[in-house]
């Protein structure tokens, strides 16, 4: 596709600066008031802990494709990020693609990274994903791993679906 | 051998059963889009067996340039749950409809009507292509009535929204002094095939202080009145030919006591006491002001929306958009040429000027074809696309928008085009359907644009 140089009609916002001052004035002759106001404590936010929980992934077929959910309790947290910037890496070099709609449910999908090179999925590996905790500790175990799907290859070369059962995330 | 006819049985029977599921954008299997379908797109974007073999359309979600990479990404988001981040276009081709037509430069129907295309001929003749034949006798002959040449012709033609029951048909000629007639005709008595060869009527005739910038659209808005293009009367290019000369020497396109450089509005059954809403304190027609040469605009059947095709002058082309009923516009030429100030050429004053939707360089083109908002129901995969082109490079675009703001431009080019056996886009236009079709001037056919 070529990029169009196409103009989006818009407006400019111009903000105009205040300058900063405070608009007061001193009194060159005298000495400078001194402020009597009580000093207002800070709120100070408590820090939400992120964990890293770690999923692993395994197969006892060759994948060419995979893709499942992952359930968690929204009241507990949600992953680090929202949709596609969902902080998650996988510990394999293959393509993956997140989207956490914080409500209680991550969608995980992955492709090889290049297959010419290697046509199914880099199996074992990791899944790490960051979970901000904010109604106490969440580990992997209390993931819900369910609508797993994979792709295999099929003998005239078309990925087709296989047997789910055979990935194992845990 | 019976094994082998029974194997290729059953890989036929494999495949037809494959391709049996009803594939359609991203999901070339059929049965939703997942991460097999990413899985296949991939492969086929690296050129290994897929799905996509089966239905390669559904791969290339935007029709060009084949199935990449960034289709499998798209795909694999989409599987996920997340927003496309590039559009599901349906592969595009241009099926000629009609051929050997001379200089060809615009194509429409009566409204209700779906068996006639009437095609103007720029030397003078309206032909008629009844149930996809051209017919012998041209529908209109006033060749005798007119200049032709350059930007000089029978330049457009408007067919009244009663036309099925009134017959009642508008044109947009230069006559042989070089000034142009805005005049009605009327289909014959005896014979829907031909009309009346006198106009029944001459609105008026602007007279042309030079050969070129003489606009030449004419259609009917969804308000019922006659809006006609008007160019600037270009200048310093007597010959008439092409985009150059002028710069508007005579700054018609911001004098509100000429008919030049606007787009005007006529009630056809008043005239000339103009409608109500144009603007005032000037002539009384003028709708819209400040174009350089409004050869093609066109209003959306589906909202009423007016998109007006300005030619710039050396360096920008542009598309202008106005909301249903929102005339009274500046348009902004002399001052501006697309986005950019052109007299003075720096530090130009942009109050009260409507700058356009769409602009593109000369680098890719350079003189604008007004198109239309597409809303046919052959494609529905662009309906409420804008198409448009360019003249010189034949290129093809498009784009969606909401409200004033472009929000998908796409290049059709590659995919409607790919042979670049177009010759000279002169027009953009509509069947009675809304199917849209392109008219190539340079090889005098008109193509519908189809689904491949």
């Amino acid at each position: 596709m070529r990029a169009l140089g196409i103009w989006m009609a818009s407006a400019l916002l111009v903000v105009a600066s205040c300058g900063g001052g405070g608009g007061g004035h001193s009194d060159p002759g005298g000495p400078l008031p001194v402020s009597t106001l009580t000093p207002t404590p800070l709120a100070t936010a408590t820090p939400v802990p992120t964990v890293d929980l770690v999923l692993t992934l395994t197969a006892s077929i060759d994948v060419a494709a995979a893709s499942f959910s992952v359930g968690y309790e929204a009241g507990r947290g949600t992953f680090t990020g929202s949709g596609a910037q969902t902080q998650c890496h996988l510990a394999s070099a293959d393509t993956l693609a997140v989207n956490d709609d914080d409500a209680g449910m991550l969608r995980v999908a992955m492709l090889p990274a290049d297959p010419l090179q290697k046509a199914t999925l880099a199996l074992p590996t990791t899944l790490t994903c960051s979970f901000d905790e904010v109604g106490g500790v969440v580990t992997t175990a209390g993931l819900r791993v369910g609508s797993k799907k994979v792709g295999v290859i099929d003998a005239s070369g078309v990925v087709v679906e296989g047997d789910a059962s055979r990935l194992d995330v845990h | 051998m019976s094994r082998i006819l029974l194997a290729l049985t059953l890989a036929w029977l494999i495949l037809a059963a494959r391709s049996a599921a009803a594939a359609s954008c991203a999901d070339p299997d059929g049965n939703g889009i997942d991460v097999v379908d990413a899985a296949n797109v991939q492969r086929a974007a690296v050129g290994l067996p897929s799905s996509c073999t089966l239905a390669p359309a559904a791969c290339d979600l935007d029709g060009m340039h084949g199935i990449d990479r960034d289709d499998a990404a798209d795909v694999l988001r989409r599987a996920v749950g997340l927003s496309p981040t590039r559009d599901c276009l349906p592969h595009l081709q241009l099926t000629a409809v009609v051929r050997n037509l001379d200089q060809p430069l615009f194509v429409g129907a009566a409204d209700g009507d779906d068996t006639r295309l009437y095609v103007v001929e720029q030397p003078g003749r309206i032909r008629l292509v009844k149930n996809g034949t051209l017919t012998a006798t041209p529908f209109l002959d006033i060749a005798d009535a007119i200049s032709a040449g350059g930007e000089r012709g029978l330049l457009g033609l408007a067919l009244h929204p009663q036309y099925v029951t009134n017959g009642r048909f508008f044109v947009n000629y230069t006559n042989p002094a070089g000034d142009t007639v805005i005049a009605e005709y009327r289909r014959s008595a005896g014979n829907p095939d031909v009309a009346a060869p006198e106009a029944a009527r001459v609105f008026f005739t602007v007279t042309q202080p030079f050969a070129n910038h003489n606009g030449g659209m004419v259609a009917f808005g969804a308000d019922g009145f006659l809006y006609i293009g008007l160019g600037d009367g270009g200048g310093g290019d007597s010959g008439g030919g092409g985009s150059g000369g002028g710069g508007d020497p005579l700054n018609n396109g911001q004098s509100l006591d000429t008919k030049l450089g606007k787009i005007l509005r006529i009630d056809v059954d008043t005239y000339p006491t103009p409608p109500a809403g144009n603007v005032t304190g000037g002539d009384p027609d003028i709708w819209d002001f400040g174009l350089r040469n409004p050869f093609r605009f066109s209003f959306d059947r589906g909202t009423g929306d007016l998109y007006i095709g300005d030619v710039g002058q050396d360096r920008f082309e542009e598309v202008d958009l106005e909301p249903r009923g929102g005339g009274g516009r500046n348009y902004g030429w002399r001052i501006t040429e697309g986005t950019h100030c052109f007299n003075p050429p720096t530090g130009c004053n942009l109050t009260g000027i409507t700058l356009p939707v769409a602009e593109y360089g000369h680098e890719v083109g350079c003189s604008v074809i007004g198109g239309y908002v597409y809303r046919g129901r052959a494609i529905p995969g662009i309906a409420g696309r804008y198409l448009y082109g360019d003249f010189c490079s034949n290129r093809i675009w498009s784009f969606t928008r909401d409200g004033a703001v472009v929000t998908s431009a796409l290049e059709l080019t590659d995919d409607l085009d790919p042979t670049h056996a177009l010759r000279g886009i002169t027009s953009f236009g509509e069947d009675a359907d809304g199917e849209i079709y392109v008219v190539d001037g340079g090889s005098g056919v008109v193509f519908r644009v189809d689904p491949e």
